[in-house]
């Protein structure tokens, strides 16, 4: 169709663009152009007033209460603002509260080491006994020093034995406890060889596997 | 529909005597609320999604306010925010169905012109969704604040030239579709 030529003039013109000298003249001599026109005035004329139409919208009522009751809230955070860590802080204090529980409930009730059958009195009411004899023992008869496995020193004074020798000591330690338990003192180191004889073997082996695990006093 | 003395209006806030934050929030709230809400509205067509985005997109105006050394800005980026958000909530395919329809045209109007009325409607979104979105966000403030070149360069802090020529296209380009 000849008139083709002029339909982007035509839309242009219904959108409001002047016409041009051409198709002014062109609209006055054809009718299906002029009627082109119109329907592309009237379509642009259906948007415009359709875009309108469909953006009349208004909010509900409730948008602005939401809106202040939001914004309040982040004016709350603004004016304190460290309370974003209290509950972060609340977790830590709890935490270190545990950790600090579990330490002092291992700390007081500590794990037996020692055979089912000999006593053992707190750390701080003994009176390391095992210590004496091995001033007594003479320097020459000394074999290397060894420390016990290191487990046994928070339950037991810790104490360096000649290596050939910490099974007597061991032995006799165990004698003292007994007599300290039974009597409500400490014996003197000659009634404690003397007994030694009382103290069933099975326990002061259990003892000994429990004090040096590693086998290195033996 | 937003009235075209808008602008004047929220410059007016801005030149009188400092206003205290929230008493300058609650002051521009009316009016900036609407605004939000019909952007949004016009990325989501459903009302409920458009007033989430509104609430969000003030909420963040309220935030930045007083780092806004331009308060004559104040619009232009709640526009911004309300568009940016709306897209992302279109994207992140939480909006809901879309169940808005042409209200009755008028009392007479008989169901043939309602459906007429929303079949074109439909159109027309679909439309303007396949319209790239510098022509999109001008066609859609286009509608909400009408063709006042002025107020929508303001809007989008483009020249007057440049949104002049986009809605151009942007009309162009639906009627095109629309045929």
């Amino acid at each position: 169709m000849s008139c083709d030529r002029h339909a982007d003039a035509i839309l242009e013109h219904a959108l409001g663009e002047p016409a041009s000298l051409e198709l002014q003249g062109h609209l006055q001599s054809c009718a299906g152009c002029r009627a082109a026109l119109e329907r592309e005035r009237r379509l642009v004329g259906r948007i415009d007033g359709g875009l309108r139409e469909a953006l009349a919208v208004s909010p509900s009522p409730e948008l602005l209460p939401r809106v202040r009751q939001a914004v309040g809230e982040t004016t709350a955070r603004r004016a304190w603002p460290w309370l974003r860590w209290v509950p972060s802080a609340a977790a830590l204090v709890l935490v270190i509260a545990a950790v600090a529980s579990l330490r002092n409930r291992a700390s007081s009730n500590p794990t037996p080491l020692t055979a089912a059958g000999i006593p053992q009195p707190a750390i701080a009411e003994q009176p390391r006994p095992a210590a004496r004899p091995v001033e007594s023992t003479p320097a020459s008869r000394r074999g290397p020093l060894v420390r016990p496995a290191p487990a046994r020193a928070a339950v037991l004074p810790e104490v360096l034995v000649p290596a050939g020798e910490s099974e007597l000591i061991r032995r006799y330690a165990a004698a003292l406890r007994t007599r300290y338990v039974l009597q409500g003192q400490p014996p003197s180191p000659e009634l404690a060889i003397q007994s030694l004889e009382e103290i069933p073997a099975l326990e002061v082996k259990a003892l000994t596997s429990s004090a040096d695990p590693e086998g290195v006093n033996q | 529909m937003h009235g075209h003395g808008d602008i004047l209006a929220d410059v007016a806030v801005t030149r009188e005597a400092p206003l205290d934050l929230e008493d300058e929030f609650e002051q521009r709230l009316g009016d900036s609320s609407r605004l939000a809400f019909r952007v949004a509205y016009g990325v989501l067509r459903q009302r409920e999604d458009a007033e989430d985005v509104a609430q969000e997109a003030l909420v963040r105006a309220y935030q930045k306010l007083s780092s806004l050394r331009d308060r004559e800005r104040f619009r232009a980026w709640l526009v911004r925010i309300s568009w940016r958000l709306a897209i992302d909530h279109r994207r992140s395919g939480k909006r809901r169905e879309l169940r808005e329809q042409v209200a009755a045209v008028d009392e007479q109007a008989d169901a043939e012109a309602l459906a007429a009325a929303n079949e074109f409607r439909e159109r027309m979104w679909r439309a303007i969704d396949e319209l790239p979105e510098p022509l999109r966000v001008v066609a859609v403030l286009g509608g909400i604040e009408g063709h006042q070149m002025n107020e929508l360069a303001a809007l989008l802090e483009l020249p007057e030239g440049t949104v002049k020529s986009r809605l151009h296209l942007a009309r162009k380009r639906l009627a095109q579709a629309l045929r």
